[in-house]
């Protein structure tokens, strides 16, 4: 059984012995990226059994692949394409089957609130929510995963500009959503 | 786009507090037992299961495999497989068969079978002489939800000529003459229980009073007999010793798995003498060239030539080669040997062990025109031609 190693030069190895069909060797590799990919992929599906299905799609997709893989070193860009394109999938899968999705459990998403930092974090969650499945994929990658733009670019596979525009439009759905609340709050303030 | 300011903070701050922390430890676990059933694709090896191919090839299993990505993504479906219309066909008048469809030869049993195929009448101990086109039986065993197998587990035509694929090993497709005796043999040890009598399809069934099965995957064993005039099709749970806690158990499935288990190893089934020589490896003398091309696709990049690399056997533009598969990014057609080592030629490393393409080949280009990859499978042609392009195309 591989050890596992945290580094490049362990997971080249590591890489390397997958490439050639070594099984332990991929469950190394992927024991140590799935808890980042499970929390992509429900920030992105806001679903966690979705989530699972998607992560374990993308997993299985990248073993079966992986020979044909030639730069090793793109393994994590690769893998995190993998992982948006099962997204996309479930996504898909989701829209066609919505009485069949069970959302994030209500305490991860805060206790509703109509004012203050509670209610703006509640506004937020909705408002990530009504993203589309795009741009819920770039705010993820950008804001949790911590990705710039040419990275944004690779992992969505798109291109430069449009990671640009896809971001900043994003965003500013997510600040218009804050902005209604937050003068929706004061409203409801100055009624009392 | 604007700076970073507060609102950036506040939304990658919510992200980060909402994110679970760990994966449940039965993904993991999940994970590792399906890696352990996903054979890897491999550039010119065999390990070649899940083939697009054979979705091309196999409409019935195709939608099998739907139906079983219900109960993989359980709660796909309203109503778990196996209720109500997923019951055994009603046409079908199959004699149950418990102890398999692999019994002891009965001249008799096998001359009261209308629908079995008769071996020669002159059976000696010399190749058979019928149709070396004529298929008698032909496997296809497909598990899991990925995209089926490319290429029948077994072909047995009416010649004698008997074409396996081990599904599990790396072996390449191997062939082997029976003889008129050998074939009368294996004919009446396949036929004989009534299994292929007539078309028929078995899916599990659940009992009564279980709870909804968890999360599985399937196997479809598709048997097409009497030259394509019979198929009959079998479901069931995959990788799981606890089918029958949730479903009925049916004699005919059971039957059709065995054998399907049994035909892994068709020399195993009659004796030595029923050969009228030692095993080859298969080499087709036509290869189906199935081109799945996607344009403007999100389809992740592995680093592979340009598709304008490839020597084509043809003049027209990728997405219009050959005929149209199932949906519009497919084209399927077949080409010479030749024609398939010349693209196999410019697709390996040059230091590359050349594959004999004796097993299904697969490759993945990348395709600078369209914007997108190009997936390239090459399957040799069975004997009576199969996999074709028509039927779903």
């Amino acid at each position: 059984m591989w050890p596992v190693w945290e580094g490049r030069v362990a997971d080249a190895s590591l890489i390397a012995a997958a490439v050639s069909g070594d099984g332990d060797a991929f469950a190394a590799l992927a024991s140590i990226r799935i808890d980042r990919l499970y929390a992509t992929a429900t920030l992105m599906l806001r679903d966690r059994t979705r989530a699972e299905d998607a992560v374990q799609e993308a997993l299985v997709r990248a073993w079966r692949d992986l020979p044909a893989l030639r730069e090793h070193e793109r393994f994590d860009a690769w893998l995190r394409r993998l992982l948006v394109r099962a997204c996309y999938d479930e996504a898909r899968r989701t829209r066609r089957h919505r009485g069949n999705v069970t959302l994030l459990p209500h305490h991860d998403r805060g206790v509703p609130d109509s004012s203050g930092e509670l209610g703006e974090r509640d506004e937020l969650d909705a408002a990530l929510e009504r993203l589309s499945t795009d741009h819920r994929a770039i705010v993820v990658h950008h804001y949790y995963l911590g990705l710039s733009l040419p990275e944004l670019a690779d992992a969505l596979d798109i291109p430069l500009g449009t990671a640009k525009s896809r971001l900043h439009y994003a965003r500013r759905a997510l600040r218009d959503s804050l902005t209604t609340s937050r003068g929706r709050s004061r409203s409801e303030g100055d009624v009392a | 786009m604007s700076t970073r300011d507060g609102f950036d903070d506040l939304v990658a701050a919510r992200l980060r507090d909402t994110a679970p922390q760990e994966a449940p430890a039965h993904l993991m676990d999940s994970l590792i037992n399906r890696v352990s059933s996903t054979p890897q694709r491999r550039r010119g090896a065999l390990g070649w299961l899940n083939s697009p191919v054979a979705r091309l090839a196999v409409a019935a299993a195709v939608l099998a495999a739907a139906v079983v990505a219900g109960i993989q993504f359980g709660g796909l479906f309203d109503r778990p497989i196996g209720a109500e219309e997923s019951s055994p066909s009603p046409s079908a008048s199959i004699q149950p068969s418990p102890s398999a469809s692999i019994q002891p030869s009965s001249p008799e049993a096998s001359a009261s079978a209308a629908t079995t195929p008769q071996p020669s009448a002159e059976a000696s101990a010399t190749p058979g002489a019928g149709d070396p086109s004529e298929l008698l039986l032909r496997l296809e065993t497909i598990c899991d939800v990925s995209p089926p197998q490319s290429i029948p587990r077994i072909s047995l035509m009416a010649d004698g000529t008997v074409v396996w694929h081990s599904n599990a090993s790396e072996l390449p497709i191997q062939t082997r003459q029976l003889t008129a005796d050998g074939l009368a043999e294996m004919t009446d040890d396949l036929f004989t229980g009534g299994l292929f009598d007539e078309s028929a399809t078995y899916e599990p069934v659940q009992r009564p009073g279980t709870p909804e099965p968890p999360g599985h995957g399937a196997c479809f064993h598709t048997y097409t007999a009497d030259d394509g005039a019979v198929v009959v099709g079998s479901t069931s749970w995959f990788g799981e010793p606890e089918e029958s806690t949730y479903y009925e158990p049916a004699p005919e499935r059971k039957a059709l798995d065995e054998l399907a288990s049994a035909l892994l190893d068709p020399e195993s089934l009659v004796a030595d003498a029923a050969w009228a020589g030692p095993a080859s490896t298969y080499e087709g003398t036509e290869y189906q060239l199935l081109l799945h091309a996607v344009r403007d696709s999100d389809v992740p990049s592995t680093g592979s030539p340009d598709a304008s690399e490839v020597p084509w056997p043809f003049d027209s533009p990728l997405d219009e080669f050959g005929e149209p598969g199932f949906d519009e990014t497919y084209r399927c057609g077949n080409i010479s040997r030749d024609e398939a080592m010349a693209i196999v030629d410019a697709l390996i490393k040059p230091d590359a062990e050349h594959p004999v393409l004796t097993a299904p080949y697969y490759f993945s280009l990348q395709w600078a025109e369209g914007n997108g990859s190009v997936e390239v499978n090459l399957v040799p042609l069975m004997p009576d031609g199969y996999p074709g392009c028509a039927g779903p195309l």
